[in-house]
């Protein structure tokens, strides 16, 4: 008996080589599930709550996070590729995959006695030879444009439909190009994400400026003006009923007339300062004035600026006050005491856009903006959803292209030539860890050989085709999932992030190590379950 | 003038469930005061209701409800998911003893008790249509793992701790906030012994950050238990502990809410007309709270004389920072209150829903809402009249209305079979189902301290190993202390100067 049971009796375990069955099993199981769901090829899931809600994706991530994951090993497995996705934004099926295939090709060698410790050494040489692979197969991203837009293609293609992939792409690189800044880090937060249920997915567009989910609340406000000062504040224009208005202080009903009076005029004067800046700046000229609030204005407010023709926005979001001045310039005001024309942002036109109940307010053709609005549109709740989700993994996959400098080819590619390399790496190992790199070298043709079989090939012959074709010191040889036939990844413009590629690596390698090295599983903690 | 708008948010599920209850009696009144010329047109429903911009026949509740997100199921595959792992692998332990993931897989999410009632989710009893900016879910909950719960105060804040996440129901906050023309504050009703108390508290420090001039009434609940285990009982004191420390430093005014004795062994609530009422069924729970919150708010939505607003009646019950208040209720009230004789058993017939006091005693200011009385100014007179004798060092305000309280499908049983319910005969049940009057009252008192007082003393009770959820998930021992401390203080507060 063990010993943790003298200590605590109600622990219940489950001993070495059963806990390492449960362990293989569980992330078999996972794998299985999530299989079908890699590369372009990959199928779709389609998931149902119990509200009736609908979501249909292939997005590994998505999908981790919606399925309800009892299996302690499994959620284990789910939460590492969870946090790849966190990470990177991208590889959480291959990670799921690896750390699978890790297991399978162990539970090979363990089953014929070797010692699960012998063989986590063996993962750990492969892992760093591993890395010396990937980090040679490393490709400069030099004509940014291009290769940019080759990455997003990639992972986005495995997300959603082709040529939607491909419009997206477009929209993606544009907006993170626009938004980045000399020696500065990407703030995808300045890429505002819009959702308009309307038209389809493919009229998803990239707008230069910002797009806002509301729009004036006057009915006499111009709808749309050409050439407009804005002025971006986050300063009060609603009365409030304080102090005043509250019956008990005041004696005379005229006392307090006179002191709702006072404190009206306050607001008042405060109006009359942002009209009479529109007037010096605008009267006389075809400039239009436009003011975007973070805080609210009520309705006499709104009549003020009304009869001045300005448009007038309350409640902004508050990220929005920096991503306006970072799409049309100027300063966000907390208060209106020194303003003047310095202060103002531009942009070539403001307009609204009424949808049913919906108002939506653009501000666009800004002199250079550096924040700007990804619009998607889609039939529905959940196009618009698995496009949002889309859109999210195509900037990350920008962003972090650019912040590696380098990408590397995509297509089953590294791995197969870390399998050659790891093949040939054994030879000098010595002792039984290079079994362990034996497993971990097989383990790495998981991902071409699926990559394959969702393409409707043959798994073990396309392998072996790559094979063939890769020589020493020749280029890196994919996949192509439309011939089947073997293929230089750059040519076709397959590109997938160094960084994804490096994380799944270092965290299938520990996950999978730490798995195996489990020989007992408690139910441990206090007496709370029930 | 048009309505000052208030938002309400809900956060958890008895007080969705409470919050659909109470949707719902607040829309038949409504229809009941346009399509019958019985009842006066009192209410301006737009002040807790949102209107259509386009369509002005749109309506619905100004309202966010915040849920936990319910698992997606996989039809499929899911099976295939556990079921090969039990088959292979033998647990060593008593031979019949469930193994981990059996037992993971069902332990539930929320506590046992929701599940006894035959409904499956609260959007189920609701009658409104709601807004789809009104829903919303925690989706990123990485502590409640598959089999963990949402026990704990720290797991809601921890929840909220990205940017990103707080963001999204900011902006949710924000659109309804935007086109309110006069907005005066929040209606927040939470559930405060899980981790709802934590997502409120976040929220709480967001709405004072944004909203500074606007007012935040609270209504924290603790859904009744059956039996509690003692682990669990530690947990929900220790949150609750928490929640009072946020409400006293960021919101306006709250009042606690309880059908259950959980840090007073002699807070068994009794309702004299409803003896079939089972505090531990959020069912009914919920609808007999709602019926209470649906008198007390009436004032503010009130379309003359007795107008209040939300800044003026924090004012009126908070003086020397005692934002803590009680509330106490009649369900139904007596129908025949029309002389003094009658009102000295009306107020017998007064529930306190606020545990640990009694809020008639030692009362420094109070506001009572009368429901259901035809001749409401003769009433308010006499009731007016009697309080001035009755406390003669208590501030009372007194609301009357005559339009009741109704009953709507699907109020519970207990209440709807009891014919006397329905206040009078002139109403006509038939046409616009049964009514009913009813008393409800917020009531600042010295009884809060002693409330305050007890909870301080349950909490110093408990063993630091009950606890240990809590440090597990962050917080430390001298985080709690300090959270003792500050009760105590706040307790002082109440004391008689
Ligand atoms: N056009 C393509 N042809 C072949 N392989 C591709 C292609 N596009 C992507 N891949 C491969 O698909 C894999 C990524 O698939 P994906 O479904 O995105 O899974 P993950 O969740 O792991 O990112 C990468 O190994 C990538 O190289
Ligand atoms: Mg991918």
């Amino acid at each position: 008996m063990a010993s943790i049971s003298l200590l605590n009796p109600k622990a219940e375990i489950a001993r070495a080589a059963q806990a390492l069955a449960v362990n293989i099993s569980a992330a078999k199981g996972i794998q299985d599930v999530m299989k079908s769901n890699l590369g372009p090829k990959g199928t779709m899931k389609m998931l149902v709550s119990g509200a009736g809600e609908i979501k249909i994706t292939k997005d590994g991530n998505v999908l981790l996070h919606e399925m309800q994951i009892q299996h302690p090993t499994a959620s284990l497995i789910a939460r590492a590729s969870t946090a790849q996705d966190e990470v990177t934004g991208d590889g959480t099926t291959s990670t799921v995959l690896v750390i699978g295939e890790l297991l399978k090709q162990a539970d090979l060698y363990v089953s014929e006695g070797l010692h699960p410790r012998i063989l986590t050494e063996g993962f750990e040489l492969a892992k760093v030879k591993a890395l010396e692979v990937l980090e040679s197969a490393k490709i400069p991203v030099e004509s940014k444009r291009d290769i940019l837009l080759q990455v997003a293609r990639t992972s986005l293609r495995t997300k959603v439909h082709h040529v939607l992939a491909d419009l997206l792409t477009e929209a993606c690189v544009d907006a993170t190009l626009a938004i980045q800044e000399e020696d500065k880090p990407i703030d995808l937060h300045m890429i505002e994400i819009m959702e308009m249920q309307h038209k389809t997915e493919l009229d998803t567009q990239l707008i230069r400026g910002i797009v806002m989910d509301h729009g004036s609340r006057h009915p006499d406000m111009p709808k749309r003006v050409e050439n407009a000062y804005i002025l971006t504040c986050n300063v009060s224009m609603e009365y409030e009923k304080s102090e005043v208005n509250s019956g008990f202080f005041y004696k005379t009903a005229d006392e307090r007339e006179k002191l709702v009076k006072a404190e009206r005029q306050f607001i008042e004067s405060r109006v009359q300062k942002v009209i009479d800046l529109k007037k010096k700046v605008c009267d006389g000229t075809d400039k239009n004035f436009v003011i975007i609030n973070q805080k609210g204005i009520d309705p006499l407010s709104l009549d003020m600026l009304a009869k001045e023709g300005i448009i007038a926005l309350r409640r902004a979001k508050r990220r929005n006050m920096e991503r306006l001045t970072l799409a049309c310039g100027g300063i966000a005001m907390n208060s209106f005491d020194d303003i003047s024309e310095s202060c103002l942002g531009y942009a070539g036109s403001v307009y609204e856009h009424v949808l049913g109940e919906e108002k939506y307010t653009f501000v666009e053709d800004c002199r250079n903006p550096r924040s700007v609005t990804i619009l998607i549109k889609g039939p529905n709740k959940y196009t618009l959803t698995q496009t949002k989700d889309a859109i999210r993994d195509g900037l990350r996959a920008v962003v972090n292209a650019l912040e590696d400098g380098f990408v590397v080819p995509g297509a089953g590619a590294v791995e197969v030539a870390t399998h050659k390399a790891l093949i040939a790496y054994k030879e000098q190992v010595k002792g039984r860890a290079r079994l362990g790199v034996q497993a971990y070298a097989d383990a790495m043709l998981i991902i071409p050989k699926v990559l394959a079989q969702n393409a409707g090939f043959d798994p073990q012959d396309s392998i072996v085709k790559m094979q063939q074709e890769f020589a020493e010191g020749g280029p890196l040889i994919g996949f192509d999932l439309q011939s089947g036939e073997p293929m230089i990844p750059a040519d076709l413009g397959i590109y997938d992030n160094y960084r994804v590629k490096k994380q799944i690596l270092h965290s299938c390698t520990v996950i999978a190590s730490n798995l195996l090295l489990v020989d007992e599983i408690m139910r441990a903690g206090l007496s709370s379950l029930k | 003038m048009a309505a000052n708008e208030v938002l309400t948010i809900q956060l958890g599920e008895f007080s969705n469930v409470l919050g659909a209850f109470w949707w719902n009696m607040q829309d038949v009144a409504a229809l009941s005061a346009n399509e019958s010329d019985l009842v006066e047109n009192e209410k301006d429903q737009c002040v807790f209701f949102r209107q259509g911009k386009i369509d002005k026949k749109v309506v619905n509740p100004r309202l966010i409800a915040i849920d936990l997100k319910r698992p997606m199921d996989f039809p499929i595959q899911n099976q295939e998911f556990h079921l090969p792992l039990q088959e292979k692998v033998h647990w060593i332990p008593g031979e019949n003893a469930p193994s981990l993931c059996e037992e993971i897989s069902s332990r539930p999410l929320v506590s046992p008790e929701f599940q006894t009632n035959d409904f499956h989710e609260w959007k189920a009893l609701l009658n409104n249509k709601l807004h789809p900016k009104s829903l919303s879910t925690l989706n990123n909950i990485q502590c409640v793992n598959a089999g963990e719960t949402f026990n704990l105060f720290s797991q809601g804040m921890a929840c909220l701790e990205k940017e990103d996440d707080l963001e999204y129901i900011e902006n949710q906050i924000r659109f309804f906030v935007e086109e309110s023309d006069y907005f005066q504050g929040f209606n927040m009703l939470f559930d405060a012994d899980n981790g709802f108390g934590g997502v409120a508290s976040k929220l709480l420090q967001l709405i004072k950050q944004e909203y500074s001039t606007k007012t935040t009434f609270t209504v924290p609940l603790l859904p009744a238990h059956s039996t509690c285990e003692s682990t669990r009982r530690a947990e929900r004191l220790t949150n609750l502990g928490l929640v009072v420390e946020t409400l006293f430093e960021d919101s306006s005014m709250f009042s606690p809410v309880s059908l259950d004795p959980l840090w007073c062994s002699n807070n068994s609530r009794k309702f004299p007309e409803l003896q079939n009422l089972k505090p531990t069924s959020i069912y009914e729970a919920g609808a007999v709270i709602a019926t209470a919150l649906d008198t007390i708010f009436f004032p503010l939505q009130a379309k003359k004389g007795s107008l209040i607003s939300l800044a003026d009646l924090v004012k009126k019950l908070t003086s020397h920072g005692r934002k803590a208040v009680g509330m106490s209720c009649a369900i139904p009230l007596w129908n025949g209150v029309s002389n003094l004789e009658s009102l000295n058993s009306a107020f017998l017939e007064a529930t306190s829903v606020t545990p640990c006091v009694e809020n008639f005693r030692g009362c420094w200011t109070q506001q009572l809402v009368w429901r259901g009385l035809q001749n409401a100014s003769d009433f308010q007179s006499l009731v007016d009249y009697w309080s001035r004798i009755q406390w003669k060092h208590t501030a009372t305000s007194n609301c009357v209305f005559s339009t009741p309280s109704s009953l709507v499908k699907p109020y519970p049983k207990f209440f709807r079979d009891s014919a006397q319910l329905v206040a009078d005969s002139s109403w006509n049940p038939s046409k616009i189902g049964s009514h009913f009057c009813t008393f409800g009252g917020l009531h600042s008192s010295v009884s809060l301290g002693h409330s305050l007082k007890n909870l301080h003393t349950e909490l110093s009770k408990i063993e630091g190993r009950s606890l240990q959820n809590f440090f597990s998930s962050g917080m430390e021992q001298d985080d709690l202390l300090e959270n003792r401390d500050r009760i105590i203080s706040y307790a002082e507060l109440y004391e008689e100067s």
